[in-house]
């Protein structure tokens, strides 16, 4: 079975949301896909210094892609503390993950 | 690559301020071996730590881990070691580890720095894989030998000057494949080098 490609893409200041996308990763990584992560650009350039997850996340990750939601066979969305709306903590977020691809397995197994 | 366990053997030179965003891992153990500069490391298990020369990193990727790899300098780039050995089973726990050595211990002699288990009184790391690593310094009057088991492999990796292994001479970066062989004599050469073994089933 050729592995699910999952595409994580989420928003974070502070690291939090970070916390719960890579969590979300993790659980897709689980059930054997191929994941991508990816976060979005911020609306505003200004940052302080002292904002130290935020300089870290601008250097290590880099804004989604036409090319990376191409790829995707699923995709999470981590914004404002919650994935897809419902999950807030990083074990909830790795189970969510680990469904996303077992749906998206069945869903593709039944085209 | 691909020789018995070992999947990947990779030297990285990483400029100042690059490197790898997060990216993923499974059911690997994957060793770490700076021999200049500083690595910051970032994972899903909360494990943030700077690899630095001295040291080995070891991490077992297990059911899955996500982690970037970044130049922790802003001004001096990062020489390292990336080895993969496929572990003995899947879906492991994943885990992480990191030790500090003397760099006197690795003068001279082979230096376990991984193993299947902790049997020595030195400080090392534990990987699930029945597969050893060693790194040894040779000066050019410096001469050790190994004896590989009966079933036992060998991958030797020149990570820094020139070694001669059992009478071929091998430069930085070359790598060699052994297999029906008992006994590896290393020796060090003129300006002296760095070598690292692996003991494979």
């Amino acid at each position: 079975m050729s592995p699910i490609n999952v595409l994580v893409i989420f928003y974070s200041r502070s690291g939090a949301t970070e916390t719960l996308a890579l969590a979300a990763a993790v659980g897709a990584v689980q059930a054997r896909a191929s994941i991508r992560l990816r976060r979005l650009p911020d609306p505003d350039e200004a940052v302080s210094s002292s904002e130290e997850a935020l300089v870290r996340m601008r250097k290590e990750y880099v804004p989604p892609a036409e090319s990376d939601v191409k790829w995707a066979d699923a995709i999470i969305i981590a914004l404002n503390g919650t994935v897809a709306g419902t999950v807030t903590n990083p074990q909830d977020a790795t189970s969510y993950g680990r469904r996303v691809v077992t749906d998206t397995r069945t869903a593709k197994s039944k085209l | 690559m691909g020789f018995r366990v070992l999947r990947v053997m990779n030297n990285d030179r990483i400029a100042p301020g690059k490197g790898f965003g997060p990216h993923a891992h499974r059911d690997m153990e994957i060793l770490t071996y700076v021999l200049e500069g500083h690595l910051l490391h970032r994972d899903s298990m909360g494990e943030q730590h700077v690899v630095g020369p001295n040291e080995i990193q070891a991490m077992s990727a297990g059911s899955g881990v996500v982690h970037s790899e970044f130049n922790a300098s802003e001004t001096e780039s990062v020489f390292l070691y990336q080895i993969w050995i496929l572990p003995a089973a899947e879906d492991l726990e994943p885990s992480y580890q990191q030790i500090a050595f003397d760099p006197s211990s690795r003068r001279g002699r082979l230096r376990l720095l991984a193993g299947p288990e902790k049997d020595r009184e030195e400080a090392m790391t534990v990987i699930n894989q029945d597969a050893r690593f060693y790194a040894a310094e040779l000066g050019s009057q410096d001469m050790v030998k190994h004896n590989l088991g009966s079933e036992r492999h060998a991958w030797v990796q020149v990570a820094r000057g020139c070694v001669n292994l059992n009478g071929q001479s091998l430069s930085e970066g070359d790598g060699a494949a052994v297999s029906n062989e008992r006994e590896l004599t290393l020796k060090g050469s003129e300006g002296g080098g760095e070598v690292l073994l692996f003991d494979l089933p």
